[in-house]
């Protein structure tokens, strides 16, 4: 990922410019493809929209970190996956990744059903605590303490950057 | 015959505190950061190494010096025993100058009458083997990056105590992802689906575009998708500006960002916030994408 060498006021190589750009090409890439439906499904563009989220993340932080790898991994085998499933049904296929992903959305929304209590201690010694975060933060199921907190931190900075990108947009195609 | 007593006192105490030491090691968890008992359990047993055995007036010196511990213990070993097990630290003193470097107290002046003790680079009151070091090692690296965490995730400074830092830090986590999911159900709300005819999407950028323009060149976000690309090309043609390809590989991305950056130093009415900025950076791919 070669960072633009523009000598400007600003720092051409900020997080935050870089993932607008890479978000907004994301975005632009995602309602070209498949553009059946899209208009009048706002639970698919949506979703399509958070993809292109996680990956203009994971992009621009190339492949540095575990979690950036893992959701490029993700979304490839996601791509290759859709692809084989639609060859065998069509119809079955959106079936079960809708619903796939609506209980993976439900599970982070609800995460007291999963943990009722954070504290709890699982027989392999762990605190129910670190379980959860690994969960969280993609990639960092199988890491060990030390990698899983640094982990922790990058993905923290960029959930925050890529909000603040969002935001920025959301204003400004609403002010339009 | 003494000597022979004292290898096997050498071995049981060996053996005593491997067997101790080895459960808080278990694998890669940072909760043996929370296992105080055990802990304490090792520390019980080897703060006799730790320390010279009570044995002379010596002791005073030491305990004055002393750095403040966890632990205090100042239970009466075995003479033998603490002499064999000092016997093994200067042995792996040997073997693990690096990690002992960290810690700071030596008990050596005191020690070299009574006992022939070389000074144990560890803190007082803890072990001084290579497990129990690697650990120490491992816990403060773990706490280092805590630290790092705590500066990031808002008002987790006040926090205290492992446990509450993680949980703020899962909360943020969440809330984080949350927000991305809420903001991407918005911007698919607001944001058209439109069929992007690149060629036509590009322009050399000059100062004009920047205020007087905008609002004759921006079509209402919502209008009907099929005729968002005629209406485009509409919208531009009119400009005489040069088609330049944009999207089609990542190597355009310098070029891309060159009639911005110009754009963006003429900006010189002093709002230097990086998020105008950032506004500004927007509001030209708005008008790339002609939304």
């Amino acid at each position: 990922m070669s960072p633009p060498h523009q000598p400007t006021s600003i720092n051409p190589n900020s997080l935050k410019i870089q993932l607008a750009y890479r978000f907004l090409h994301n975005l632009n890439n995602i309602n070209t493809k498949r553009s059946n439906l899209d208009h009048t499904q706002i639970n698919r563009k949506s979703h399509r929209v958070k993809v292109a989220a996680y990956a203009s993340m994971a992009f621009v932080t190339g492949s540095r970190r575990a979690w950036s790898r893992s959701i490029l991994r993700k979304i490839r085998n996601r791509g290759v996956l859709a692809r084989i499933k639609k060859r065998v049904d069509h119809k079955a296929s959106r079936v079960r990744v809708h619903h796939h992903l609506n209980a993976r959305s439900t599970k982070r929304r609800n995460p007291s059903c999963s943990n009722p209590n954070g504290d709890y201690i699982d027989p392999s010694g762990n605190l129910g605590l670190e379980v959860k975060l690994r969960k969280l933060v993609p990639g960092a199921v199988m890491m060990d303490a030390c990698g899983l907190l640094d982990e922790t931190a990058d993905y923290i900075k960029c959930l925050a950057t890529q909000v603040e990108v969002m935001r920025t947009l959301v204003d400004l195609y609403s002010t339009i | 015959m003494m000597e022979k007593r004292e290898e096997m006192c050498y071995q049981f105490v060996e053996d005593e505190i491997e067997s101790l030491i080895s459960p808080p090691e278990g694998g890669s968890s940072f909760t043996a950061l929370l296992e105080l008992p055990a802990n304490q359990v090792v520390k019980l047993l080897d703060s006799p190494v730790g320390f010279p055995v009570p044995e002379g007036g010596n002791n005073d010196v030491n305990l004055v010096k002393e750095e403040p511990v966890e632990l205090r213990n100042s239970e009466d070993s075995d003479p033998v025993v603490s002499k064999s097990v000092k016997r093994k630290e200067r042995e792996k003193k040997v073997k693990l100058p690096v990690k002992k470097s960290k810690n700071v107290v030596n008990e050596s002046d005191g020690d070299k009458e009574k006992l022939p003790y070389v000074h144990v680079r560890a803190r007082r009151g803890q072990a001084t083997d290579s497990h129990s070091l690697a650990e120490r090692a491992r816990r403060e690296k773990i706490n280092a990056r805590m630290k790092l965490l705590q500066e990031l995730v808002p008002g987790c400074n006040k926090i205290s105590g492992t446990a509450m830092v993680l949980d703020e830090i899962i909360n943020h986590v969440q809330s984080l992802q949350r927000q991305v999911e809420f903001l991407s159900m918005r911007l698919a709300a607001v944001h058209p689906s439109i069929d992007i005819n690149i060629d036509n999407m590009f322009s050399a950028e000059s100062g004009s575009l920047m205020d007087c323009n905008f609002h004759g060149m921006v079509s209402p976000p919502l209008s009907l998708d099929g005729q968002i690309n005629g209406h485009s090309q509409q919208l531009w043609q009119p400009d005489g500006l040069p088609p330049q390809p944009l999207w089609g590989a990542e190597e355009v991305n310098p070029n891309f960002i060159t009639p911005e950056n110009s754009l963006l130093s003429y900006d010189s009415s002093g709002n230097s916030g990086e998020s105008q900025i950032l506004n500004w950076a927007v509001w030209m791919f708005v008008l790339k994408l002609n939304i």
